[in-house]
């Protein structure tokens, strides 16, 4: 064919739609960015033990079960649900490992703590796959079962764990020099999600399906099956949340990772806007979560009440999300989940 | 045919609840060549292509693959063994870039983003597209998008591809561009089936050209046959009259609606004088502009130009703009544009009525049902049970309920957008007569259809737009059914006739 024919009009094409002024697109990309770090500049300014080393160990030791919450929670977002049993399942994990210690020893619970969160996925995925049920209404299911089996399991007392038990307690408590072994372990299964997400077969998948499923689908791609393994995926994430929770406490509450919820939704809303990237991504979710924990810790040095600091998060989500969709303009806004 | 055919068709046959569409199709396509498939609305190609592609089931005749009967039960199953279809709204993933979207499902375990883009602007250059491989596939033009999608399944490496009126979004270099990748394609040995209304095109690019009529194969022209006059005289049918009906005139003197310099980006200034009782035609290719006027009159996309109704000026932004003004929209897809699938019948119909019907805020049921009941017994709606959800009527009388939403609104003008596709052959009449009673009543009526029959038998003036411009204008006594369908398949708008 003659090529120059060819390369003309679309060449013309290629300007295509992003013409919007520069400094829109440099706002899209950075501006969240931007503000946190005007807003950690301010802090370290104010207190110059801020930006120490110590305090940003408190601060990823303080995130560490949201983080992984979230980060789980960013497979199921990006897969086209919503899972909202992720804070039972640590709940959960944590009761079913402080359980099994005393009967298998540490690493056996460990295993099937994280056996059972992957199971829980499994089924949540299941049930919103096979079972055709949306994914607030089978995992709002799910976290009233899991709510009521944890409330049998425990009596509704707390589950010790013995003080003998040195490994687990490491997990959670232990430090190699300045740092604990908690922040090590966070970068460590950031380090595992990220490549899971970006760089496997696994993490395009699932985001192929969550973008559109009818051509993942006619692409020949197992939609039901990667719906499903991102359900399981988060529910190994909220697992180890579970496990580590137990042995930073040395013990496992009734009702420990349910609060974490709605945390992890702001963090990963917050993190999809984070580089324009406008869906979710593991990085973005990370740096979310640990914005939120900075300016918190920040809030509490200056002795700022925690009604401000509430206030604060609720304002930044918001400002965040919306000046994200508002730069990236749909011409008619017709979705309102 | 020296050559077996690749996909060969025979005595195909399909119904819907009795209704017989396709009435034994026998035909062929042969790998490397461009066939077309012309018909009017309703001859059945667009069934025919959906059998193809297994999203229906054929009532009786097989299809053979390379002499091998094929029963496909889903798309995938169709995708498999290397048939697929490009529709108008192609299926990408619109946040992945272009090579992922044409990669999509053989990465390999690991994904490695800069070899992707390698391997896919390697595809690229094969096919001839210079389409960045890292754009994002939401920045591309509606053109580029056919055209990824189209790689998409030339590398997925199908072997007929079915194109539905594929130049009717783009413009005039960028069908050059497609035209270019579908020879391509031919010499590749694939297999194109080619849709289209624009006779010129089908000329230029196909080998072959099969005229379906009311269900059945009238001829297989080759290229050098294809004849305008003689496409023409195959695709009409001037023996089933069961349909009959014309429109006495109920036009009235006072002007309903005026438009002057109406444009959008894809049509030209034009000028509407609609008169009250009037029904007004306007056709054309899918795609050539006819669209525009009905998205500009409901305030559905941007345009420019003067819009008055009964003499008094009117802006129409947005959709509750237009029925302000008294304008009232049929829309073609009525599942999706007018209907509320999963509420009742009564509750479908009284929407625009609620502020009528209401006590004080207060909705009672009763009044709602009894409007249902007006409606029902006004169009002849079956069955009768106003309580029913609407997704339970056929798709004659889901059409007569969107009708029923406005008929006591009463509106000055009422737009229908082929009001007679996906309608049961029997209330296509009673559709017919309803709208001519709109007209007595003084209503007037503009009728945005492909069908000419529809368009012969009602209307009392008919406006064709080509290309974006308004090619012919006249009353509906100086056309006939070949001089329209002349008119619609691009004949020279020089003998444009005055009004």
């Amino acid at each position: 064919m003659n090529s120059a024919s060819t390369n003309t009009p679309s060449r013309s094409e290629d300007a295509g739609k992003d013409n919007s002024h520069p400094a829109l697109r440099f706002l899209r990309v950075w501006g969240t960015i931007l503000v946190m770090i005007v807003v950690i500049i301010g802090f370290s300014f104010a207190s110059p033990y801020f930006m120490k080393v110590s305090n940003i160990n408190n601060v990823v030791f303080s995130m560490f079960t949201s983080a992984m919450l979230s980060m789980g929670l960013t497979y199921v977002v990006a897969a086209g649900s919503f899972d909202l049993s992720i804070g039972i399942i640590v709940t959960t994990a944590s009761i079913v490992c402080a359980m099994c210690i005393p009967v298998t020893g540490a690493p056996i619970a460990i295993l099937v703590a994280l056996l059972v969160s992957a199971g829980i996925g499994l089924v949540n995925g299941f049930l919103v796959t096979y079972m055709r049920i949306s994914g607030i209404v089978a995992t709002i299911g799910a976290m009233f079962l899991l709510e009521g089996l944890n409330q049998y399991l425990t009596g509704g007392y707390q589950i010790a764990v013995n003080y003998d038990e040195t490994f687990f307690r490491w997990l959670g408590q232990g430090r190699l020099g300045m740092i604990a072994v908690k922040p090590i372990f966070l970068v460590l299964f950031f380090a595992i999600g990220f490549v899971i997400f970006n760089k496997l077969r696994t993490g395009h998948y699932i985001s192929a399906v969550g973008d559109n499923p009818l051509a993942a689908y006619y692409s020949g791609i197992p939609v039901y099956r990667w719906v499903i393994v991102s359900f399981m995926i988060c529910g190994v994430f909220c697992g180890l949340a579970g496990v580590f929770l137990a042995s930073t406490s040395s013990s496992a509450q009734p009702t420990g990772g349910a609060g974490y919820l709605l945390e992890a939704f702001a963090a990963v809303f917050l993190g999809a806007t984070i580089l324009g990237k406008g869906k979710p991504h593991i990085l973005g979710t990370l740096l979310g979560v640990f914005f939120l924990y900075l300016v918190s810790n920040g809030m509490t040095q200056f002795g700022i009440d925690s009604s401000a600091r509430k206030l604060f998060n609720g304002f930044v989500l918001l400002a965040a999300v919306g000046a994200n969709s508002f730069l990236n303009r749909e011409e008619l806004h017709l979705k309102f989940i | 045919m020296k050559e077996k055919p690749f996909v060969e068709i025979r005595d195909l046959h399909k119904d819907f609840s009795g209704v017989e569409v396709l009435k034994g199709i026998d035909m062929s396509f042969d790998r490397g060549e461009i066939h077309a498939l012309l018909g009017e609305n309703g001859a059945g190609k667009s069934t025919l292509i959906k059998i193809l592609t297994s999203v229906y089931t054929a009532s009786k005749g097989e299809i053979l693959i390379d002499g091998v009967a094929f029963h496909g039960h889903s798309p995938k199953e169709a995708n498999d063994v290397g048939l697929g279809a490009v529709y108008q709204d192609a299926e990408l993933a619109w946040n992945m870039s272009v090579a992922e979207n044409l990669l999509l499902g053989e990465e390999g375990r690991w994904i490695n983003r800069r070899k992707l883009e390698k391997k896919a602007a390697e595809i690229l250059k094969r096919i001839g597209l210079t389409i960045d491989p890292a754009a994002k596939a939401s920045s591309l033009s509606a053109a580029q998008m056919q055209m990824l999608t189209l790689a998409t399944l030339f590398h997925r490496k199908f072997k007929l591809i079915i194109l539905d009126e594929p130049t009717a979004r783009l413009s005039g270099p960028e069908s050059e561009l497609l035209f270019e990748l579908i020879r391509k394609f031919k010499e590749e040995g694939l297999a194109i089936v080619y849709i289209s209304h624009r006779l010129a095109e089908v000329k230029r690019l196909c080998d072959r050209a099969t005229i379906l009529r009311d269900g059945k194969v009238v001829q297989t022209l080759l290229r050098d046959e294809i004849d305008e006059a003689l496409v023409t005289q195959l695709m009409v049918n001037r023996s089933s009259s069961d349909l009959e009906i014309s429109n006495p005139g109920h036009t009235r003197p006072e002007l309903a609606l005026q438009v002057k310099g109406l444009s959008t980006a894809k049509l030209e200034p034009m000028d509407i004088d609609l008169y009250q009782g009037e029904i007004l035609g306007i056709t054309g290719p899918v795609g050539g502009g006819m669209e525009q006027i009905e998205k500009a009159l409901n305030g559905l996309g941007n345009y420019e130009g003067k819009i008055d109704i009964s003499g008094k000026p009117v802006t129409i932004n947005t959709p509750s703009d237009a029925l302000e003004a008294g304008i009232a929209l049929i829309p073609e897809d009525r599942r999706k544009h007018a209907l509320f699938p999963n509420l009742s019948l009564a509750e479908n119909v009284s929407l625009p009525m609620l502020d009528k019907l209401a006590i004080a805020g207060y909705v009672p049921n009763r009044a709602t049902l009894a409007h249902g009941r007006e409606v029902i017994d006004a169009l002849s709606l079956y069955p009768a049970l106003p309580d029913t959800s609407m997704r339970f009527f056929s798709g004659g009388n889901q059409q007569k309920a969107v009708i029923g939403k406005w008929l006591k609104r009463r509106q000055k003008i009422y737009i229908f957008s082929e009001p007679t596709t996906g309608v049961d052959v029997g209330a296509i009449r009673q559709i017919y007569e309803i709208m001519l009673e709109m007209a007595k009543d003084g209503a007037s009526i503009i009728l945005i259809s492909t069908s000419f029959k529809e368009l012969l038998s009602l209307c009392d003036r008919i406006i064709v737009i080509h290309n974006g411009r308004v090619s012919v204008e006249a009353l509906r006594s100086e056309f006939t059914h070949d001089s329209l369908l002349a008119a619609t398949l691009g004949a020279d708008p020089s003998n444009r006739i005055a009004v």
